[in-house]
């Protein structure tokens, strides 16, 4: 079943580092996996708990595109997200959800291969993990 | 305000049981302060208690709502029509709230998802601490504006005990020795001398030990 299953991902991009990455990444046509779903974000910072929930539910895993540490354009939003991600792993391990689901990338903005590298062995990781057992029933 | 934290996932799972049709109740008032249970945080279990239920291959249905205040009858009206189509309800409020929905919907089953801590304050962000033990016979005036009832590990009227250490609790040296803290204070106000005036034994029937507490105002009465 696994080599069947096609993991669905969501990567929440900052347009300071994530997004301009996942545009380089197209244009210069570095493969990462079809069907991610990117949302764009002012700041890493504004993804919410809820948001990470809420994405898990819909799919497979959440990926967080961040600027680097010390870089942020709003000074800690990375770093608060980062502990966001920490809370809810934990809420993950409690109700016995693999917290590798989620996972927080930190890149410049101008890295569109780490980001399609980034993609694509997550997206392998969620491969092997299997299909997430508390999503929602399509 | 009252501060409270979510109760471990596992027991909330516990008290839901077999249910399949739930109401989660938030409070926006205190508890969404502390953020242990306002609408975010009954957002965020829904949430999680779905992804639990599914992964166990008995999904659930919840309904979430956050009246502003879960301890007064007003507003825990609005919960009526869910509560009515619910097997189960979780209420994310402070133990008055929970008591609340239980007076005032009686036929309903209601579980608390949060802790009722203590009484205190946000020192910064995700940061709450102990400032009032809601004793009934408030002190503060003789100590400088600080609470010897929840301050000092031992509630100590009369001064120190002898375990503080560079103004640190015996308990634990992260926490503060509440009379090295009315000290410094009374200091700064220039009234070290209420520190040799004797309090009498405390008389604790205001507080728990005088069973349950009721302020009635015949003036307020409709």
């Amino acid at each position: 079943m696994k080599r069947d299953f096609e993991p669905k991902i969501t990567a929440f991009c900052c347009e300071h580092s994530g997004l301009p990455s996942a545009d380089m990444a197209v244009e210069s046509e570095f493969v990462y996996p079809e069907g991610v779903n990117i949302i764009k974000i002012p700041c890493s910072g504004k993804v919410e708990a809820i948001h990470i929930m809420r994405a898990l539910e819909e799919g497979d895993g959440v990926a967080i595109f961040a600027c680097h540490k010390e870089a942020c354009q709003f000074l800690r939003g990375n770093l608060r997200t980062e502990a966001k991600v920490t809370y809810i792993s934990k809420i993950l391990r409690e109700i016995g959800i693999e917290k590798e689901r989620v996972q927080m990338y930190f890149l410049a903005p101008s890295n569109g291969v780490k980001f399609a590298r980034t993609l694509r062995v997550f997206y392998k990781n969620l491969k092997d993990l299997g299909p997430n057992a508390g999503r929602k029933e399509l | 305000m009252i501060i409270g934290e979510r109760k471990p996932i596992q027991e909330i799972l516990d008290m839901i049981g077999e249910h399949d049709k739930i109401l989660i109740a938030g409070c926006g008032t205190c508890v969404a302060i502390c953020m242990a249970g306002g609408d975010k945080e009954v957002s965020i279990l829904a949430s999680a208690i779905r992804m639990a239920r599914n992964r166990e291959g008995k999904p659930i249905e919840i309904q979430e709502h956050t009246p502003l205040r879960q301890c007064e009858w007003e507003f825990v009206d609005e919960l009526k029509d869910k509560i009515k189509v619910s097997d189960t309800v979780l209420s994310m409020a402070c133990g008055i709230g929970v008591q609340t929905l239980v007076e005032r919907y009686p036929e309903a089953v209601v579980y608390p998802a949060v802790n009722t801590t203590f009484l205190g304050l946000p020192e910064e962000q995700g940061v709450w601490s102990e400032r009032c033990g809601a004793c009934g016979n408030c002190v503060l005036d003789k100590t400088g504006g600080i609470c010897p009832i929840v301050r000092c590990s031992k509630s100590l009227l009369n001064g120190p005990c002898g375990g503080a250490q560079d103004g640190k609790c015996e308990i634990d040296p992260e926490v503060d020795c509440g009379w090295q803290l009315i000290y410094d204070r009374l200091k700064v106000l220039g009234k070290l001398d209420n520190l040799t005036k004797i309090s009498p034994a405390k008389d604790w029937s205001t507080g728990r030990d005088g069973g349950p507490r009721k302020i009635v105002r015949e003036d307020m009465k409709l």
